[in-house]
């Protein structure tokens, strides 16, 4: 009986194989042999149609158009409870995933797993943005993102403990568009001269208008219920140079969902930054000013092409004081979020040691002043 | 008959001429000359009328006794409205140079002294200092003290109070550079702890906020997530078309701020000295 979910295993000795960031190809756990994305996509092609296949024919199965069964209350994990349920093909150890999961890690014996079907047909993403850092690189992000951070507890980089790490493909929808921007400004020139005791300024008023069209290009929106918005956001941004055609052979090691919010629904958060930036673009144009105010403005947006892409993420939870702190790592540039814990007793000691320290030195500099 | 229409004409026509010498003399009366009577010992001209009989002849003393003591002239002029008389000039400070020279203010062979001028129509004032010995007493460090010791009291109006301030500072800044140490900081002996007092509020004043701009400087970056609302990143390389661009003129406004004129060590004339308004 074909199986929902694929195990990629090296050709060489069966053992589990993982994407490797820093090389781009996929490595063997076991015996170390590496091989290109290409070279197991083709091997496993026909392995991931038939997991497909075998996804889509439980999801039929499940939408049911023969008994109804919903009273029976079988106990099993179901698709209302928001979870499937799979057998490893590893080791046959049933996994129970969130229903939108796409790449996980047998939790018995540590398989990577891949559910092709969560990609096939409409959900198969356009792009991909393979892992470049390994979870290694990812902790030194977190430490880099410790330094200079003079309110952070002594005892949280020593103490803190990285209690979970994850490597995690998130989905985002990219949306390409055209804005039309028609924006009046007022601007004003000023110049200013003396006569006699008087200080004259005088402002020239100009009616300034702009209109032009600027085009966008992959805005990307975070697709997954799961992850927050301001922690994705801030990510940005990511290097799209390295975008490739999705494959499922980048997926293995990583965790992968598919998305849960719909792009209609995501459209307008993409609007609002297009929206914001074509006027601001047009506020650049506008130079020899003194000051530059919006009047009036429109923006028509063309909604163009979106895309559906995957990028990659670390999720490090750290442990302290009975709290999770949670932090997020771009997975290629180490560019690291998150909210860092402050330390109330440094917090005081810097406000009044500096609050006394700059007041000596500012009545000192004012005392000289006057005596000069 | 004849004779007395004759009579009623030449009366209009005296009439019309002694009415027309009166607007006229009347006229020339907006710059007219300030007095050029003889103002040898006399210190304080209260031509502005803001002075008691008393409160004059107990400051005109007070010069006197400076000019016999430091043989330097403290003057004190005060006038309706300086505009009115001559010379013409823009600004007060060039009127009362003008007048101290008219008047042949000024002690000894230098003609050393200072004149306080106060201007009462648009409140202005101006502070001249001539003379090497004057110089000497009265630095620029000295006349801006001189003008904080009189300007809080015109400023409420108080005439005599500023008046006897500004004598009473002449005197100290005399007596110091006649000991050979004239007055050139910016506090005047005995008032180091009051200064310092005054640096302090503002110090500490200062200090607390900067300080507080720091630490939630500090702390604003424990956090860096948020919301992005640009997408300045995502303009696609074929770039901007700007389709109008379009700049108008429609008017002009014009904002005035009074501005503290302050008098340079010395200029050409041999002057120094202050102005603005109180």
């Amino acid at each position: 009986m074909p199986t929902e979910l694929t195990n990629y295993q090296c050709p060489a000795c069966t053992g589990p194989l993982h994407f490797d960031g820093a090389t781009g190809k996929l490595v063997c756990d076991y015996c170390g042999s590496s091989y290109d994305v290409a070279q197991i996509e083709a091997l496993y092609a026909e392995k991931n149609k038939k997991a497909e296949t075998a996804f889509n024919a439980k999801e039929e199965k499940g939408s049911g158009d023969g008994w109804d069964t919903s009273d029976l209350g079988s106990g099993e994990w179901g698709a209302e409870d928001g979870m499937k349920q799979y057998n490893c093909p590893s080791c046959g150890a049933e996994l129970v995933c969130d229903a939108n999961t796409a790449a996980t890690s047998c939790p018995y014996c540590g398989n990577p797993t891949v559910v092709p079907g969560q990609f096939s047909g409409m959900r198969k993403p356009d792009y991909v943005l393979p892992f470049k850092l390994n979870q290694q690189d990812a902790q030194k992000a977190l430490l880099q993102h410790y330094k200079g951070k003079r309110l952070l507890p002594g005892q949280f980089k020593s103490a803190g403990v990285v209690k979970e790490i994850k490597g995690v493909y998130v989905p985002f929808w990219m949306y390409d568009g055209t804005a039309e921007a028609d924006v009046t400004f007022e601007g004003v020139k000023n110049s200013t001269y003396r006569s006699g005791d008087y200080e004259i300024t005088k402002s020239a008023h100009y009616d300034v208008h702009r209109a032009g069209i600027v085009p966008f290009e992959k805005v990307p929106v975070n697709a997954s219920s799961k992850m927050k918005d301001e922690y994705m956001d801030a990510l940005e941004p990511f290097d799209y140079e390295e975008l490739k055609t999705f494959s499922q052979a980048y997926l293995p090691g990583f965790l992968a969902d598919k998305y849960d919010k719909e792009a209609e629904a995501l459209a307008d958060k993409a609007d609002q930054r297009v929206e914001n930036t074509a006027v601001n673009i047009m506020k650049q144009t506008v130079e020899g000013y003194s000051t530059v105010t919006v009047k009036s403005k429109a923006v028509r947006l063309e909604r163009g092409k979106v895309h559906y892409a995957l990028l990659p993420v670390y999720l490090l939870t750290v442990k302290w004081k009975d709290n999770d702190y949670l932090f997020a790592v771009n997975g290629r540039s180490a560019k690291t979020v998150g909210e860092l814990p402050v330390d109330k007793g440094r917090f005081w000691g810097y406000l009044c040691g500096m609050a006394a320290g700059l007041t000596a030195a500012i009545t000192a500099v004012i005392y000289l002043l006057k005596l000069l | 008959m004849m004779k007395k229409i004759s009579q009623r004409i030449l009366a209009l026509t005296v009439a019309i001429l002694a009415g027309l010498f009166l607007f006229f003399e009347g006229a020339g009366r907006t710059h007219s000359t300030v007095y050029a009577a003889e103002t040898s010992g006399q210190y304080v001209f209260d031509y502005g009328n803001i002075l008691s009989d008393m409160a004059e002849e107990v400051l005109q003393s007070k010069s006197e006794e400076l000019a016999a003591a430091y043989g330097v002239g403290i003057y004190i002029l005060t006038i309706d409205d300086y505009t009115d008389y001559e010379p013409a000039v823009d600004s007060i400070y060039e009127w009362s140079k003008s007048v101290y020279n008219e008047l042949g203010l000024g002690l000894g062979n230098g003609r050393d002294g200072m004149l306080l001028t106060l201007s009462m129509a648009d409140r202005d004032y101006s502070l001249i200092v001539y003379g090497e010995t004057a110089q000497t007493a009265f630095t620029d460090k000295g006349q801006a003290k001189l003008e904080e010791a009189f300007l809080d009291d015109f400023k409420n109006n108080e005439w005599k109070s500023g008046m006897t301030d500004y004598q009473a500072l002449s005197e100290r800044f005399l007596q110091m550079a006649k000991d050979g140490k004239p007055f050139d900081s910016g506090i005047l002996p005995g008032e180091e702890t009051k200064a310092l007092g005054q640096s302090a509020v503002w110090g500490g004043a200062g200090g607390i906020l900067a300080s507080l701009l720091s630490v939630f400087g500090m702390k604003s970056k424990m956090k860096n997530t948020g919301l992005q609302n640009q997408a300045d990143r995502y303009v696609s390389a074929e770039g901007v078309q700007l389709t109008i661009q379009d700049d108008v003129y429609t008017h002009t406004t014009e904002t005035r701020r009074s501005v503290k004129s302050s008098g340079t060590s010395r200029d050409s004339a041999g002057f120094s000295g202050r102005s603005g308004k109180f």
